[in-house]
Order: C-alpha cells, then sequence, then structure tokens
C-alpha cells in the first residue's frame, strides 16, 4: 500500500533517505560561484589551528545537497527557507540524508552524520513554479578577502553595504551539481542562498564565522532584468554569553526587494597562545635540564608548545617536532627569547619510519643521546558515534593515533634506557571520565597508555610518565562552551615538567592526574 | 500547555527524538546528544519558548530537571 500523494506528485510519507558525501572539488565549486572564500572552508592550514583541525563543508552547501534531495516540484515555488546548522560538516563522511516531504508546501530535510544531527532545512513552498534558467543573474565583482572582525567590532547597529552577484558559469555548475531544476526554485533564489554564505563568512562577522542558523524570506521576482544586486545588512545584537552574532538585511535589485535574511553566527576567538609569562610564574626559570635533549613530538601548538616552553626554560635542548605548522612551531621558538637557540625544528610526520630514525641519526650524531621522549601528537578530534557504519572511522583515528606515538617510542626508547631517561606520554582524563562523543580518543589514549605501560617494564631503566590532563584550553576546545572550565596548558606543562625534574622520581611508571603547583616547590 | 510538556517539546526539537520523555530526575548524560552545540541550542530554546534569559551558562550549572522547571517557574513561567 503507497502513502497517498500529493497534488504535485510529492509522497507525503515515509521519509525518502539518502547519503551525501561532500569533496573538496565541491568546496571549490561553491567558493566560486559564491564568492565566500573564507579560509575555514578552503585552507588546511588555517583550519588546522580552529577546533576543526580540518576544513569544514561551506553549510550553506549542505543546504543545497538537502535541497536536490527533494521531490520534483514543478508546480511549487520557494517562499522561505529555514536552516539550523547543528554541527560543521566535514569532507569525505558519508552523511545520510533524510527527507520528510509532510505536503507539496512543506519539506524538512536532516542530514545525519550515523545518529548525530548535523543540519536541519525546512522548506516552504507556496504556488507558482520555479525556473532555475529563467532568471538573469547578474555577476558583480566582491571582494576576495574575508574580514576579519572581532566582538568588539561588532556592536549592534553596525552596517555593511555592497554588490553581490555569483560567478554565472559556476552557479549553473552547482545547479547541476545538486540536481538543483525542477525542485520549485529559481537561479535568483540560489543566488540569495550564495549571498548569505558570501555575507556571513566574508562580511558579518566574516573570517571568524562559524554559521548557526539562518531565516531566509524570498520576495515576488519583479525586478527589471539584469539589473545589479546589492546588499544592506545591519547587526541586531551581539550575546555575549556565547559570541553569537544575529544579523539581518536584505538582498535588493535597485529598489526592489529580492530576498530577506536573519543570520546568526558564532564569533570564534582568537587562537589560544602559550604563554611564556604565566609559564615562569609557575615554573620560575631555571638551569636544571641543562646538558640535557628532549624531543617533543607535536611540539608547535597547544600543550606541545606550552611543554616546549617549559623545558627550554629549565635549560633543556628541545628538538619541537612538527607537521605542517611552521608558522606557529617558529612562533614558539621566538617566544624564548634567549633560550630560544636551544630549540631545533624538526618537521616531518612522527608516524613514519624514515622520518623517525633520519632525525635520531641527526640527534646521536649532535649530542650522543637522548634524555626526554614527549608523546603529544593526535590526529584532528572530531566526535564520532559507535555505531557499525562508523566503526571504520573509529579504527582509523586508532591507527594513526598509536603510530604517532609508538614510532618514536619503538625507535628512541634504547636510547633512553642508556641515559636513563623519560618517555612521557600524553593521554587525557577522559580515559576515566570516557564521555559519549568520543570512543575513538578514549580507546587510543587506553591504547598508548597500554603501549607505556609495556615499554616501562621492558626497559626498566626508562623513567615512565603517563599524563591524563583535563580539557585544556587548546586550538581543539577553543568553541564556545570548549572554553568553559578547560585548564590552561601552561599549568599542565609545568607540571609535567616539575615531576620529571623530581629528585625523587625513580624509574617507574608514574601517572600524573593533578596539576597543582606549589611555585616555592618547583624552584 | 503545562510547562512539562512546553519544555519536553523544546527538548524533543533540540535533541531530534519525537519520543523524549522529560522526568525531574533526568540530568544531561541521560539524553543522547546533550553535547555542548546541542547544549547552546537548548538554551535558546528555552528562552525562545519561556521568554527567559540565563545568566552565563546557568543551564549547565542546573542539577537536573527538575531544579529547571523550578527555575523557569522562579521565573514567571507556568
Amino acid at each position: 500500500m503507497a502513502p497517498p500523494e500529493s497534488p504535485s506528485g510529492v509522497r507525503a510519507s515515509p521519509p525518502h533517505l539518502s547519503t551525501v558525501c561532500f569533496t573538496p572539488q565541491d568546496l571549490a565549486q561553491f567558493s566560486a560561484a559564491s564568492g565566500d572564500r573564507n579560509p575555514l572552508h578552503l585552507s588546511e592550514e588555517y583550519a588546522r589551528a580552529t577546533p576543526y583541525g580540518e576544513p569544514v563543508v561551506f553549510g550553506m552547501l549542505g543546504v543545497l545537497a538537502a535541497l536536490g534531495h527533494l521531490t520534483d516540484r514543478q508546480d511549487r515555488l520557494l517562499q522561505r527557507l529555514s536552516v539550523e546548522f547543528r554541527n560543521p560538516l566535514a569532507v569525505g563522511i558519508p552523511y545520510r540524508l533524510e527527507a520528510l516531504e509532510t505536503s507539496a508546501e512543506r519539506a524538512c530535510v536532516k542530514l545525519y552524520d550515523a545518529t548525530r544531527l548535523m543540519l536541519k532545512a525546512t522548506f516552504f513552498f507556496v504556488s507558482g513554479h520555479g525556473d532555475v534558467s529563467a532568471t538573469n543573474v547578474r555577476e558583480a565583482a566582491c571582494f576576495t578577502e574575508a574580514k576579519d572582525r572581532k566582538k568588539e567590532d561588532l556592536p549592534a547597529g553596525t552596517r555593511v553595504t555592497g554588490l553581490y552577484g555569483p560567478a554565472t558559469s559556476e552557479l549553473a555548475e552547482v545547479i547541476a551539481r545538486w540536481r538543483l531544476s525542477e525542485k520549485g526554485i529559481t537561479a535568483m533564489q540560489i543566488t540569495a542562498m550564495l549571498w548569505a554564505s558570501f555575507v556571513v563568512g566574508m562580511e558579518l562577522p566574516g573570517k571568524r564565522a562559524v554559521f548557526w542558523r539562518l531565516e531566509l524570506t524570498f520576495h515576488p521576482e519583479d525586478r527589471p532584468p539584469d539589473t545589479p544586486l546589492s546588499y544592506d545588512v545591519t547587526v541586531q545584537d551581539f550575546d555575549e554569553r556565547f559570541d553569537l552574532l544575529h544579523s539581518a538585511g536584505t538582498l535588493s535589485a535597485t529598489d526592489t526587494r529580492c530576498a530577506t535574511a536573519g543570520m546568526w553566527a558564532f564569533v570564534r576567538q582568537d587562537s589560544p597562545q602559550p604563554s611564556l609569562h604565566r609559564l615562569t610564574d609557575l615554573l620560575p626559570r631555571s638551569d636544571r635540564l641543562k646538558g640535557k635533549v628532549a624531543l617533543v613530538i607535536g611540539g608547535s601548538r597547544g600543550l606541545g608548545a606550552a611543554i616546549t616552553q617549559a623545558l627550554a626554560s629549565q635549560g633543556c635542548t628541545v628538538f619541537l617536532n612538527y607537521h605542517q605548522c611552521r608558522a606557529e612551531a617558529e612562533k614558539i621558538r621566538a617566544s624564548l627569547g634567549d633560550a630560544s637557540r636551544l630549540i631545533e625544528l624538526a618537521q616531518g610526520d612522527a608516524s613514519e619510519i624514515e622520518w623517525c630514525r633520519t632525525l635520531r641519526q641527526r640527534i646521536v650524531e649532535r649530542y650522543g643521546g637522548l634524555d626526554l621522549l614527549i608523546g603529544n601528537a593526535s590526529p584532528p578530534i572530531r566526535p564520532l558515534s559507535f555505531v557499525p557504519e562508523k566503526v571504520a572511522q573509529l579504527q582509523t583515528f586508532l591507527a594513526q593515533s598509536v603510530a604517532l606515538a609508538s614510532m618514536p617510542m619503538a625507535t628512541f626508547l634504547n636510547d633512553l634506557s642508556e641515559r636513563s631517561g623519560w618517555n612521557v606520554l600524553v593521554s587525557s582524563a577522559f580515559v576515566k571520565d570516557r564521555p559519549a562523543e568520543w570512543p575513538h580518543y578514549v580507546t587510543a589514549k587506553c591504547a598508548i597508555e597500554g603501549l607505556a605501560q609495556w615499554a616501562a617494564v621492558h626497559s626498566p631503566k626508562v623513567h615512565t610518565l603517563i599524563v591524563r590532563p583535563p580539557k585544556l584550553l587548546t586550538d581543539q576546545t577553543n568553541t564556545t562552551v570548549g572554553r568553559q572550565g578547560a585548564m590552561e596548558v601552561e599549568r599542565a606543562a609545568a607540571a609535567i615538567v616539575a615531576r620529571i625534574t623530581c629528585p625523587e622520581s625513580s624509574p617507574t611508571v608514574q601517572i600524573l592526574e593533578t596539576f597543582e603547583l606549589n611555585p616555592e616547590a618547583s624552584r | 500547555m503545562e510547562l512539562h510538556d512546553r519544555l519536553e517539546e523544546v527538548f524533543r526539537q533540540v535533541f531530534d527524538n519525537e519520543t523524549l520523555t522529560l522526568t525531574n530526575e533526568m540530568t544531561a548524560p541521560d539524553i543522547e546528544g546533550w553535547d555542548s552545540v546541542a547544549h547552546i541550542n537548548l538554551m535558546f530554546g528555552i528562552e525562545q519558548a519561556f521568554g527567559v534569559r540565563f545568566k552565563g551558562n546557568e543551564l549547565a550549572e542546573m542539577k537536573n530537571i527538575g531544579e529547571l522547571k523550578q527555575f523557569l517557574i522562579g521565573k514567571g513561567a507556568s
């Protein structure tokens, strides 16, 4: 028995399903069409220093995928849409699309990552006809670098205006890619959707945006053909509690309104940088590690960067390993002033055997051996549902995490043994807390701890320190809610180095879980 | 509609779960999908539905659903 059909052939139920997977080419095509060049979506280097760790899919691209998933509507025209961008979409992940078309006038599409709702878009239609080729949309030269507006630059009443026009040949490609013909929409309406992405990603707030919600209403298309489009958008409110910007504005052709939008976006704060000043308040400078040589895997950002600073502040020579963040690595070295001469940059992938062997040769030739190995690197971490279809992702994360810890350990363990050195593994308090969204992370950290315990048994001269910090304030936690309750990396780094330099330390496995420091005790 | 039912409706919308049933003893770990993003969605959903405004991250400090309901009653919601 088939469900009842609406006049335009739209089935009322049940929801129909399919999957969508975004590629880097999809992002490039959308960017070229819309003019939204926000680096969060296009630059791996930029995205790496954000909580997402890798480029994020344009939210509006998810909306277009949702729209293309709907049943054809030859006798309907889109009137408005409402979107909740629940979680950032990533490249290469197969997302499940679930469309519920209760009538020809209303359709709701949800994108899921397994059971996790990522995006919800509701479309409202009226009688009419939407032809994606009928409207002659005019191109306009828009600026190409996203504005970098901080929250203090965004008081209520802040107004931006400008010309807008999509790249028309790329717009046609987007329409074809996402099968947007016969969906009850016009080229002008798709243009307005691209414009909303442009406004949020390039203007208000611009580079720091994380799109949260959109309400977009379309007006009858009675504008003169081939007229340029202009926009006028004003900040309505900035919610300090969550760094949430609410803007509203219009896209018009001369005096005729084409679309009205309400847009909400989080404004990301600056990447947290380790401070040598805060560190030395907790761990005064000394020469206690003078003559020692350390290798910090993943030492350019976050806790790794603070550990690098802490070791150098005690006179230790530090090989700072980074994979791609050269600028951040150089910044950490420069932050040390006179002690910067103690830092040697070591670019490379620590999970690769050849890189580890070459670095070992370099260290042994110059310094005769290694005293401290700090395993701190991790692949980018995104929440993961523990369901069968996500197990492959869990396995990949686990393999990458273990490789980043085990390859350096296997390479340098004998050197550490010769010098009765330290094998320090950065784990996490999550191995005890076990949050629901992090099955892969908890598993990886438990595996790494197990390996460190094994190494301690078979290399008894090596001191082993397993560090379980609580949530730390790093690029990965630098979100509106993530920052709350996060501990400063300097505190964790100071506690680690204080433990290493503690004279009573004996070659056994130690677990560091508390990070209260007495500055007098660490002098 | 009773306060409890209105609150349950907000939770169902935010957590995308039409069968979610609230009890006074429920806490965040009892509700699947209560992550940091859902938390903000929930806060704004409650603010819109009940015309209240949380101070900072007041919601996170509440012990359970019962305490949230008491908070809403204290703010004049019924």
